[in-house]
């Protein structure tokens, strides 16, 4: 109902905006007609110019115009995805390029029928793609304008091959070939007129403007008696008008579709940099929220440090310290060496120095004193034992056997792992027995460690897991990137991690491999 | 550069935890240890310029003061290595640029906060005694990306003063996240006309997208 209203007063000024404005266009086109007819009539020009290489002159600038209009036409409907201006565009470079010069310069010096009968027919495919162009349809898309032209250029050339008939002789001696040119013109003219008026568009109605001073400019050659190259500059010069008047038009058309295009591309611009504002903003809580942390465990740790062992001490309390102190250095690590984000291009507003450097090298940390040379490899057995500890109350069985290999993998990654394993099962399965344990794997040169719990198994029944990005038990909350990175991890230190559904009792079973160290 | 073994070490922080526990730490170690809380940059200064100067282990992000200020620790460095400190530069932040000012306003040694504690506590000892445990060329490494970037930040000031104080707003207005529509109603002129004066700021800041015209305001303005 809005919408109805709406139209109802919107359609009446519409139709009065399109009126004023093609009012407008008829004026300044008459005004335009008036002007080069009274410079070009023969009393001006007799005597003064050289009317032949003036016609030559001027035909060959409605022909330049013409065929920029037909450019500026494909490129509008290359631009807008239309395909009415790219069959405009054919019909007004066949007419530019190859009907004006043929019919304006070489016609009068053949006096055959034939030539004639030739350009005739060509100009009649022309003026049936110009017709065409107000509804092209569908299934011949943006080029069959240009199929058409190609029909209208074969068949010209097979009719001017032909021998002289009674038909052609017709053409030469009356005005059938002047009087069929005209009323082809004018009936495009019109219909394009008409589709503007239908349509209430400026632009068509314009269109139809210059293609009526056109079809004018080939009535005069008609109804004035006498040998062309003497009537004046009159014929030629209302061309170039004609010409102009739909480069105007199309010239309009082609700045409105680039403005659109312009106006979408600096939306999508400002969509973008809504999404890069958040993603800032994202990382600079992120950043601060690492900052935080890091001051938080490097003071944590300091005072762990403190907690120093002394003689007599439980040897339990001596453990929980140095589980502690070690699960301490797992969360610092995980805050020193996020999972490298591959960095595609080189965009100069993001700069990787700051990692680079501030990155604590391994080599000061050795001189240090802080991490060892050992670090590529460790003991699982002691590893799980301080894991285990932390979670005193949790109801962990461990299971290490004496004696076994250690694996070439940083302590910190079976730490990182198996932290993850043990909360999963605290999701997955709370408050059943965890039983933890190394061996050495079945495969030979690799120590497996198990995590197994008692839980309902892995969702849906499946036997195995291949851990994917994002894969979780959306009911039991959690995101699968945990999983996921420590499968990775494994991975990069040539071990591996999978999920089976274990029976007797039910329950997951989690195995990582590890490499035994050389 | 003074600082021989025995003089104090003076901890400057705003994390009570992290500042005491290195305190505690080097103290059982026998160093003379001090944790200073922050207030105020002011009450720094005041506080090291009445005891005799020794080593300060400095953060460089020091939290707000009473006024709610950020107590930048980077414009401290110079005051206390003219009041005769040695200043180990201690910093959990992710911009090494401020690292670089801070070495390069004679900082001695650059310790990353992320640091094992008893890294952090043993680059400290090396530093009292007058040793550095950065790699040789890192220090030069950190100071360069500071003037690199204090280079980038003139060329951009001075690109931005190009703009008209118009263009400027517009820009302004963009950065805080506008779309050109509302910048055009807020001035009450047409989508056009803002559209035009948007060009105009990409051919001076010599950009070739909104986008990075704004990423390129936000950086100057350290939004």
């Amino acid at each position: 109902m809005a919408s109805g209203v709406l139209s109802g007063v919107l359609g009446p000024q519409r139709r009065v905006r399109f009126l004023a404005g093609h009012l407008t266009d008829m004026l300044v086109v008459v005004v335009l007609g008036a002007l080069v007819v009274a410079a070009s009539r023969p009393a001006v020009v007799a005597g003064r110019i050289d009317t032949a290489d003036a016609t030559a002159v001027l035909t060959l600038v409605a022909a330049a115009i013409g065929s920029a209009a037909a450019i500026i036409a494909l490129v509008t409907g290359r631009l807008t995805g239309d395909p009415r201006p790219s069959w405009f565009g054919a019909a007004l470079l066949l007419y530019g390029v190859v009907l004006l010069p043929l019919s304006a310069l070489v016609l009068p010096q053949y006096p055959g029928g034939t030539p004639r009968l030739a350009v005739l027919s060509m100009l009649l495919v022309s003026l049936c793609i110009l017709v065409t162009a107000l509804r092209p349809p569908a299934r011949l898309g943006a080029w069959g304008g240009w199929a058409l032209a190609g029909v209208a250029l074969l068949v010209g050339a097979l009719v001017a091959v032909q021998a002289e008939s009674p038909f052609t002789r017709m053409l030469t001696a009356g005005p059938l070939y002047s009087i069929i040119v005209q009323a082809g013109w004018a009936l495009v003219a019109v219909l394009f007129l008409l589709d503007g008026y239908r349509r209430q568009s400026r632009i068509r109605s314009r269109l139809g403007l210059g293609l009526l001073v056109v079809a004018v400019s080939q009535l005069y050659r008609a109804i004035v008696p006498g040998q062309e190259p003497t009537i004046g500059l009159v014929y030629p010069s209302l061309r170039v008008l004609g010409m102009a008047v739909v480069l105007s038009a199309l010239l309009t058309v082609a700045l409105r579709a680039v403005t659109t295009l312009q106006d979408e591309y600096d939306q999508l611009q400002e969509t973008l940099g809504e999404a890069s504002a958040l993603l800032d903003r994202a990382t600079d809580q992120a950043a601060e929220r690492d900052h935080e942390l890091r001051n938080g465990l490097a003071g944590l740790a300091g005072a762990a440090q403190l907690l120093l062992a002394r003689p007599g001490d439980d040897p339990q309390v001596v453990r929980m310290r140095e589980a502690v102190l070690a699960e301490l250095d797992r969360l610092r690590r995980m805050l020193q060496n996020p999972l490298a984000v591959p960095v595609t291009g080189t965009d100069p507003l993001v700069d990787d120095r700051d990692a680079a450097l501030l990155d604590w090298s391994p080599a000061a940390a050795d001189g240090a004193a802080g991490d060892g040379p050992a670090e590529a490899e460790h003991d699982v057995g002691a590893a799980l034992r301080t894991l285990v500890d932390l979670r005193d109350g949790r109801g962990i069985t461990l299971d290490t056997p004496a004696g076994l290999p250690r694996v070439a993998a940083p302590e910190s990654l079976t730490r990182q792992v198996v932290t993850n394993l043990l909360a999963n099962c605290d999701r997955h399965a709370p408050r059943t027995p965890v039983v933890v344990r190394a061996r050495l794997a079945d495969e030979p040169g690799l120590v497996a460690v198990e995590v197994r719990d008692h839980g309902p198994g892995l969702p849906g029944g499946q036997a195995e897991l291949t851990i994917a990005r994002g894969r979780h038990d959306e009911s039991a909350g959690g995101s699968g990137l945990g999983l996921h990175i420590s499968a990775q991890l494994a991975e990069r230190h040539g071990g591996t991690l999978v999920l089976r559904t274990v029976d007797r009792p039910r329950g997951c079973l989690a195995v990582l491999t590890l490499p035994v160290a050389r | 550069m003074t600082g021989p073994t025995g003089s104090p070490i003076l901890i400057v922080d705003d994390h009570e935890l992290v500042g005491s526990a290195l305190a505690l730490n080097l103290r059982a170690e026998g160093e003379d240890a001090t944790f200073l809380p922050v207030r105020s940059a002011a009450a720094v200064l005041e506080h090291v310029r009445r005891i005799p100067a020794g080593l300060i282990v400095l953060d460089l992000d020091l939290g707000r003061d009473g006024e709610g200020n950020r107590i930048d620790g980077v414009r401290l460095v110079g005051p206390l290595c003219e009041a005769g400190w040695r200043v180990v530069v201690l910093s959990g932040s992710s911009d090494a640029g401020r690292v670089g000012a801070a070495l390069d306003a004679g900082g001695f040694v650059f310790v990353p906060k992320n640091a094992p504690f008893p890294a952090l506590l043993s680059a400290i000892r090396e530093a009292h005694a007058g040793r550095s445990i950065m790699p040789p060329g890192r220090r030069e490494q950190f100071i360069k990306l500071h003037r690199d970037r204090e280079h980038e930040r003139r060329d951009l000031h001075e690109k931005l003063a190009k703009l008209t104080q118009r263009e400027r707003e517009v820009l302004a207005l963009l950065a805080g996240g506008k779309r050109a529509q509302s910048v055009a109603d807020h001035f009450v002129v047409s989508l056009a006309t803002v559209r035009t004066q948007i060009r105009a700021v990409l051919t001076k800041l010599e950009v070739g997208s909104q986008l990075e015209a704004v990423a390129l305001y936000r950086k100057a303005a350290g939004i």
